[in-house]
């Protein structure tokens, strides 16, 4: 970081202590009326008098002016979508449109408390019905659960989904293993175990997709089911999905699509079509939900009709005059505390009635939304190409992958690229995933970006992929304009800070 | 279309850098019989007042009640207003996890700060970086607890004062070992401490919630030392945090793992979603914990920084062996509950306690003198149960006529709970309010 000077600093560059340390006894951040009933301690309840506690928890103090100040200073410490394209792979970071946040803090949907009665619960029912109902058109698929959390969570439920309707045939006990492909996010093998599968990993072949005549080869009485991505996690369409999906349906396997990269076939293809029987749905990323830099998301599941009955409890139901909670007779259980991040849902109701049907030309406009991310991908591919190995170059779907094959003459390696890539402005790709290309990069720009956004992009990868060649320790050094550089992971593990702790506490 | 920036130039100009035609040639992989038809059975695209109106339309389904004493896990506080003007704020809005600490900073010395706050507030030592909410928590910590005790085959034994729609949770969760499950039985409303003294023997697990779905407070320091007779783990469940500002937090009484709703702390109902999830635990635990984990360390230069830690735990690296399937969790539900725990501090935690305690004292105290309803003494923080001789249904019911739902029916979860009625009331309820609702329930009786 470039200084002004020996004691003055860019505002953006100052440190920012932790809260604790800043707090000072007597300090208030907060306001509430006047106490306007006789005053009750807790010792006073009749609870045994070791319960009872005198120290606030020893929360710091802080007025409201620096607790503003604290966390907007902090906020300038995070790269996000609304000041860069940011290329997560996987992640589709499209841009979150302000009238979802808008019309979320609206009409006291914030209010809607989960145990009034139904008749005052009609907004959020209708705004669930109606996200039912636009999942189905979209998936092709008859049925559809809001409960989960998010992306994993849906996972969760379409596996146990899987599951119980193997039990429902009275074949569990056979049915043990669920193929997934090499190149899956880590959270399938992961939601398989807690299921209590047994997990078959397809290979990727030449093409970056899994070879036909090996699924068969896996496929047998013991299959319970494919968990597979598409477009998978290279970016590339599974082309063979419905001859797999047929072969599996023979042997009464359950085909799961992990919807990550939906935003890619919207309005493109149906999963239903193909042979889907169970997906997810991430309404974070595909219906533009912002991140909250980590979550909440919301992990929409869409199964074939007769998988209904086993979906989470309540799905919402309408008559001609009201909505109503539909019990599930054989339902997997409850997933989680309420009826699924309702928040997150107006909002991706918002934006599925944003992208509907154009007025003039009748033809959906997310169809377009998805061939723009995907022409925005392969226009980066074409970019890159001669700067960068692109393991399995062919036309992609919404994001492209690169790898770090051509920097590694170098010793450079695609932890410093994305490194160096911070110093021109960008959060960094995805990197090293997929697992089956070594040093992967993963990009996908998604389809809010301009050409000229891409061009600067693009640019900045080709500028670092000269600097590669050109002055290496430059990047291998990176970044250079951050507020803070390669926090050290090993020490962060060696020696655990898990919390801060005061000074007396420490001797 | 306003959110997809590409011109028809753009677009050519792309397509003839790809060195293809047409947009269709994109998306030639796809096998032909297996694309959309051109058009789609689909709602016509809406414009920004279009969509006011359909919301407001939406929203006009119901009215609104003029009062609501309803809680049972999701709690009404007043939220300071610099909560959603903070994280509103698009750098924290509109990132996403924050596996790049040198662009991430922001994110992850937000989610230090509140692992601190979290140990501090249950008096434990370890915290991740929050989970969805306080029921998938709970089946979390089943889970992780049963993967310590790995080689057991004991009782996991369970408060029948568990909130239902946790205990669901947590049978969805526990679905391969639910013959394991034990229901502890009650006393009153609250946990029998003598059969907890009788089975704690044979148990690898003990689960309770406190306050629980009566709103009772268990007798923790009491349980914990009971728990100390055993080689059981305790989990405990908490629905509303600002419990822990005006009592002990359960790691003073040797719980194990710590578990609790946290959309209390900043967080509007929404129906129930989306909150976050507290979890806590011992130290000793640290490489079994769910979800993720902020340590502080020094980067290249020895400045103090932040970075996500023992990542090893997680999906993306250990996939199938991970302590959990968790990737996006509630994050920013999570700094919408830490900015509201620091808006309110030492003070203000015990301050929003004490007048939860204050008020819903004196509404019981005001019910009880009320012949016909049936009111126990057991202690209670925010809410309590009372019974009358209608169902609950048809108290809600009648005071939902007037504007006000006077609280949860119970009956919803059980028939045998059905005449009983749980109250909650917090620092938004004024006199008045507790006034009417007295006067109501009196007149509908």
């Amino acid at each position: 970081m470039k200084r002004f000077g020996p004691t003055v600093k860019p505002i953006l560059s100052h440190e920012e202590a932790l809260i604790f340390e800043k707090s000072k006894p007597g300090r208030l951040g907060y306001s509430l009326p006047p106490l306007d009933v006789p005053e009750v301690q807790p010792q006073d309840l009749g609870v045994a008098s070791e319960q009872v506690r005198t120290d606030g928890a020893l929360f710091p103090e802080a007025s409201e002016n620096e607790l503003v100040r604290h966390f907007t200073r902090l906020s300038q410490k995070n790269c996000a979508i609304d000041l860069e394209l940011y290329p997560l792979g996987s992640c589709t970071m499209k841009y979150n449109p302000k009238i979802n946040e808008e019309l979320a803090s609206s009409f006291g949907f914030g209010d809607l408390h989960p145990f009034w009665p139904l008749n005052r619960l009609q907004p959020a029912l209708a705004i669930q019905y109606q996200i039912q109902e636009l999942l189905k058109i979209l998936t092709g698929l008859g049925a559809v659960s809001l409960q989960p959390s998010a992306g994993a969570h849906g996972e969760y439920v379409g596996i146990k989904v899987m599951r119980a309707y193997h039990r429902s045939k009275g074949q569990d006990e056979k049915k043990t293993k669920v193929l997934i492909p090499e190149s899956a996010h880590g959270t399938n093998p992961a939601t398989c175990s807690m299921v209590g599968y047994e997990i078959v990993s397809i290979p990727t072949n030449e093409k970056g997709i899994v070879e036909l005549q090996d699924v068969f080869d896996l496929i047998d009485d013991s299959t319970a089911g494919i968990m597979m991505t598409n477009p998978n996690t290279l970016g590339l369409f599974e082309t063979q999905l419905p001859q797999i999906a047929k072969r599996l349906h023979e042997v009464d396997g359950l085909f799961y699509m992990d919807g990550a990269n939906f935003n890619a076939l919207l309005g493109i293809s149906f999963p239903g079509d193909l042979g889907v029987d169970l997906m997810h749905i991430n309404l974070h990323k595909t219906f533009s939900t912002p991140h909250g830099g980590g979550g909440p998301g919301a992990g929409a599941v869409a199964v074939r009709q007769d998988l209904e009955k086993f979906l989470p409890s309540p799905l919402v139901g309408k008559t001609d005059s009201e909505y109503f909670w539909k019990e599930n007779e054989a339902s997997i259980g409850r997933v989680g505390g309420y009826f699924g991040n309702f928040s997150i849902q107006v909002r991706a109701l918002a934006y599925l009635l944003s992208i509907g049907n154009d007025p003039k030309t009748k033809s959906p406009i997310f169809r377009r939304i998805s061939e723009a991310a995907v022409l925005n991908a392969n226009y980066i591919r074409a970019r890159l190409k001669d700067y960068y190995r692109i393991p399995f170059d062919t036309i992609c779907m919404h994001e492209v992958l690169l790898s770090d094959e051509l920097q590694k003459s170098q010793k450079l390696s695609t932890q410093d690229i994305a490194k160096r890539l911070m110093d021109y402005g960008y959060h960094p790709m995805t990197v090293y995933f997929p697992l089956v290309v070594s040093g992967a990069m993963l990009i996908e720009p998604t389809e809010s970006e301009s050409k000229e956004s891409i061009d600067r992009f693009c640019e900045a990868m080709i500028s670092i992929a000269r600097e590669c060649q050109e002055n290496p320790k430059l990047v291998s050094t990176a970044p250079h304009s951050c507020f803070r550089t390669r926090p050290d992971e090993l020490l962060a593990q060696k020696k655990p800070k898990l919390r801060w702790l005061s000074e007396e506490s420490l001797h | 279309m306003k959110y997809i920036p590409q011109s028809e130039q753009d677009r050519s100009d792309m397509l003839e850098t790809i060195g293809v035609d047409s947009i269709e040639d994109l998306f030639s992989a796809i096998p032909k019989n297996y694309r959309c038809p051109e058009q789609i059975d689909y709602p016509q695209a809406q414009s920004e007042s279009e969509l006011r109106d359909q919301f407001k339309g939406l929203s006009d389904l119901s009215e609104s009640p003029q009062l609501s004493f309803a809680g049972c896990g999701i709690y009404q506080h007043e939220i300071p207003s610099i909560v959603p003007f903070l994280t509103q704020r698009s750098e924290f809005a509109t990132s996403y996890t924050p596996y790049q600490p040198e662009v991430s900073q922001g994110s992850l010395q937000c989610i230090f700060e509140f692992q601190t706050l979290a140990c501090q507030l249950t008096e434990m030592e370890l915290s991740n970086a929050s989970l969805y909410d306080g029921a998938t928590a709970l089946g979390e910590a089943a889970l992780m607890a049963l993967r310590i005790k790995k080689k057991s085959k004991a009782k996991i034994l369970v408060s029948s004062a568990l909130h239902p729609f946790y205990r669901e949770v947590l049978e969805t969760y526990c679905e391969a070992f639910l013959d394991r499950f034990e229901w502890l039985p009650l006393d009153g409303n609250s946990l029998d401490l003598a059969a907890l003294e009788k089975k704690i023997e044979s148990a690898d697990l003990l689960i309770t919630q406190s306050p629980n779905v009566f709103g009772s407070i268990e007798n923790e320091a009491r349980i914990g030392e009971i728990k100390k007779t055993s080689d059981a783990l305790w989990i405990t469940s908490c629905m509303e945090p600002f419990f822990w500002g005006a009592f002990r937090g359960p790691g003073a009484f040797g719980a194990d793992i710590v578990t609790a709703e946290g959309q209390s702390f900043g967080n509007k109902a929404f129906l129930g979603g989306s909150s976050f999830g507290i979890f806590c635990c011992k130290n000793e635990f640290l490489r079994n914990l769910p979800g993720r984990l902020v340590g502080e360390t020094l980067d290249q230069n020895g400045d103090r920084a932040f970075t996500l830690t023992f990542a090893t735990r997680e999906q993306f690296i250990r996939r199938g062996r991970a302590t959990s399937n968790i990737c996006t969790n509630n994050n920013l539900n999570m700094l919408a509950g830490l900015i509201h725990m620091l808006c309110l501090g030492r003070q203000g935690l015990r301050e929003v306690a004490l007048q939860s305690i204050s008020k819903t004292q004196y509404l019981r105290r005001s019910l009880s003198k009320i012949s016909g309803l049936k009111l126990t003494k057991d202690p209670v923080f925010n809410e309590f149960c009372i019974e009358s001789p209608l169902t609950g249904d048809e108290l809600v019911e009648r005071l939902s006529q007037e504007g006000v739902i006077p609280g949860v029916s119970l009956g919803r979860f059980k028939e045998e709970w059905k005449h009983k009625l749980l109250i909650h009331v917090s620092e938004r309820h004024r006199l008045e309010h507790l006034d009417r609702l007295c006067t109501l329930i009196q007149k509908s009786l």
